[in-house]
């Protein structure tokens, strides 16, 4: 517990790392615009792992994706996304360039598919090592197709330096027989290898923020156990802060210092793992919490979460949640309530939240 | 009993006496090509390799295991939608294996499945009620009227409001989907429920909804079930009995809370040990697999977990451990468990 005291005063004379605020994105679809991130905010401290919690299609992956530039180019994108002093939205292509990677580094949903099935680890990894590498000549990227001997030569050289990085990261990452993993192509491989991986590309350029969306939930919970664990010790070593997107609350729980609960391109509650899962304020957040069936005691009932979430082009003019709301009160058919402050960093959006009481 | 087949007598719960399934060293194996693309040589995958359960009336077992390890197999040997290799599969004392078409039509009446995937299970130009009460007019046990009441009244039973019954499966939500494909299987009055990994496409508010039915049905139809999944959280709260696979064979078998607080098996220690708890703060013991799962072509010797068991001894690689009773009834295939090393 004193341990997460001082934690919580260190965060408070702490800057962020990555600020959002009124992030909202919208998407060109055939019947119009379709608004699916509703003015979303939260900070990630230096250092910490936050978790990003919601259901299927509650926009935790576009928030990710806005963050890095990386949406449909035809998605319209609305507020701010600060990294330390720069403002990410307004920043050019060839600034983008240079952070990603080297300061936002993203892992993605599906190991399988944004590995290139052509191509050997080894040359995966090795290019993601001179793509982040400092040396900007040797970024092919900005090169373009003028080598000279001179940069050929020195390219030689940093291939080799490059190697020699790889089988260091994979190492890292718990790969044992690197030397062979470097020459294998990615179907050789199982899932969990996959995804370590993708992990060292993604610490190649030594990222100080580390975004990895659902990296486990194509895994068995044995090797999603391992991955997790791989992840809160890069984060110690490393000092990076660490955006884990989720929808399992239980993976939450074990690995990170704060939270963030989406709902309907909503963040409805945000706060400390310890004070959300102590006790959740928002009814959707309680919902959740007490729907989980759990290994380690035996529950006579679920309380499920009765109905299902609105489509996007059908949201309440209310709370979102209002129409699943067993304590929604006449109010929140009509206005959207506005994220509340309280202590220790907890913020609700709730007419009607609840306090205390709260066992699962 | 042996004339039972035509009559649709459903609540057996306590009904002992001859288990309702009896599964009898049963294989599957697929004939795969290794690595080497079209020259590669051809091996056997050995799915499902040596695997024996039986399940009473009313009861639910559950199966457990890693991505590969034959359960799915399994469900799909269970309901004759692929033939085994070898074994036998007995459904009220009756072998699957010698029954005429017209007697196997009349069973897959009492044996009804539920997968992963409910879009895929409806079909996309079909109104809601007509998708529940096809299984009813295909078999032809009512007029098309009291299909259509029946179908009504079940739906109604489960949570689904009269206005969604003339809709099509696009329009409805995932656990509504979910809900019309149990619908469907249900309406049969089955005595033989499989879900393969019925709630991982649902979201965890949803997912409890379908349990939660799950469970009610169960209870009022006296329906025995199979319930395969890869989250023991859900297992431990709707099962009675656990199986655990791992590669192929079951490694575990036991009633549910002694599964749950003393597992014999290192794999089933494993895995409960790395399923995350929703309570931050634990701090619990892990245990992590070494390495990686052995490739299903190129089985490992002996105990096939030894590449990746904590526990593992020299003699473990060398002998196959049988699946044996312990003392308290736990089934358990480990050398060690059984003080043999
Ligand atoms: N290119 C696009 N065009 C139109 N709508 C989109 C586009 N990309 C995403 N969306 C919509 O934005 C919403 C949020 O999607 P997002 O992928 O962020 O969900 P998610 O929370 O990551 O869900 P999941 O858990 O299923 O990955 C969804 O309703 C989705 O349909
Ligand atoms: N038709 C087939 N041909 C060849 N191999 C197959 C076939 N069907 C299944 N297999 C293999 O048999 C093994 C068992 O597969 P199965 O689908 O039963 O696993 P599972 O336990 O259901 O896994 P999951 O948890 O991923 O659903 C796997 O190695 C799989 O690749
Ligand atoms: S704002 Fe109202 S409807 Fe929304 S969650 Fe709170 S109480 Fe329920
Ligand atoms: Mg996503
Ligand atoms: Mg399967």
């Amino acid at each position: 517990m004193n341990e997460k005291l001082t934690e919580s005063v260190i965060k408070s004379q702490r800057a962020p790392l990555l600020q959002i605020s009124d992030l909202t994105i919208d998407f060109n679809t055939p019947t119009g615009w379709i608004r699916c991130l509703h003015g979303v905010g939260f900070e990630v401290y230096p250092g910490e792992i936050l978790g990003l919690v919601g259901e299927s299609g509650c926009g935790k992956s576009i928030t990710s994706m806005a963050v890095m530039k990386l949406l449909d180019p035809r998605a319209r994108i609305g507020g701010n996304v600060r990294y330390k002093n720069q403002d990410l939205l307004t920043l050019d292509e060839n600034g983008l360039t240079k952070m990603r990677g080297r300061d936002i580094a993203m892992i993605f949903q599906d190991p399988v598919s944004s590995l290139n099935p052509v191509h050997t680890i080894g040359r995966q990894v090795v290019e993601s090592i001179i793509y982040n590498s400092a040396i900007p000549f040797l970024n092919n990227k900005v090169m373009g197709k003028k080598k000279t001997e001179m940069v050929k030569k020195h390219q030689r050289v940093t291939v080799q330096a490059a190697r020699i990085e790889a089988e260091r990261l994979l190492n890292r990452v718990g790969i044992p027989e690197t030397k062979q993993c470097l020459k294998q192509y990615p179907h050789e491989l199982s899932g969990g290898m996959n995804q370590r991986v993708m992990i060292a590309m993604a610490l190649a350029g030594r990222p100080q923020l580390l975004i990895a969306d659902e990296p486990t939930t194509a895994l068995d919970v044995t090797i999603q156990a391992q991955i997790l664990e791989l992840i809160r010790s890069l984060r110690n070593e490393m000092e990076m802060s660490i955006i884990l997107i989720t929808h399992d609350l239980s993976v939450v729980a074990e690995t990170c210092d704060s939270m963030a609960v989406m709902y309907c391109g909503l963040i409805i509650e945000k706060g400390t793992v310890e004070g959300i899962f102590a006790d959740p304020h928002h009814p959707y957040t309680r919902g959740l919490l007490a729907s989980l069936p759990r290994i380690d005691r035996q529950i006579d009932m679920l309380l499920p979460v009765e109905g299902s979430v609105p489509a996007p082009h059908e949201m309440p003019r209310g709370c979102a949640f209002e129409p699943r709301c067993n304590v929604a009160l006449n109010v929140c058919k009509i206005r959207q309530p506005a994220p509340t402050t309280e202590s220790h960093g907890r913020s609700i959006s709730c007419f009607n939240p609840q306090y205390g009481g709260f066992q699962v | 009993m042996n004339k039972q087949e035509g009559s649709s007598v459903v609540s057996l719960r306590n009904q002992n006496g001859l288990p309702l399934l009896e599964v009898t060293d049963l294989h599957k194996y697929f004939r795969v090509r290794s690595s080497g693309g079209l020259f590669g040589k051809k091996n056997n995958l050995k799915a499902v390799d040596g695997v024996s359960f039986s399940v009473s009336r009313g009861e639910t077992l559950g199966i457990v295991g890693e991505s590969g390890s034959g359960k799915s197999t399994i469900a799909r040997l269970l309901l004759k939608i692929d033939n085994p290799t070898s074994g036998v599969i007995k459904f009220n004392g009756r072998k699957l294996s010698g029954l005429l078409p017209v007697e196997l039509r009349k069973l897959r009446q009492h044996m009804q499945y539920v997968f992963q995937d409910p879009l895929g299970a409806l079909d996309p130009r079909m109104k809601i009620i007509d998708q529940v009460t096809e299984p009813l007019i295909i078999h032809n046990i009512a007029s098309k009227s009291e299909c259509h009441d029946k179908a009504a009244e079940l739906l109604r039973s489960i949570d689904l409001k009269d206005h969604t019954f003339y809709r099509y499966p696009h329009e409805l939500s995932g656990g509504q989907r979910q809900r019309v494909v149990l619908a469907r299987a249900l309406i049969m009055e089955p005595q033989l429920l499989v879900c393969d990994e019925p709630t991982s496409a649902l979201d965890v508010s949803i997912q409890a909804q379908v349990i939660n039915l799950l469970a009610r049905l169960r209870e009022r139809m006296g329906l025995t079930m199979i319930f395969i999944s890869h989250d023991l959280n859900i297992v431990r709260h709707i099962c009675e009995r656990v199986s655990v696979m791992y590669l192929g064979k079951v490694v575990e078998q036991a009633q549910i809370d002694l599964l749950f607080n003393s597992p014999a098996h290192p794999y089933t220690q494993a895995l409960l040990s790395a399923i995350p708890i929703p309570e931050p703060g634990l701090n619990r013991q892990r245990i992590f697999l070494k390495s990686d799962p052995p490739s299903p072509i190129d089985l490992p010797s002996g105990c096939r977990f030894h590449t990746r068991c904590h526990r593992a001894k020299p003699g473990c690689a060398e002998r196959i451990p049988e699946l044996k009773s312990l003392k308290n009834g736990q089934l358990v295939a480990c050398h060690l468990a059984h003080g043999e090393i």
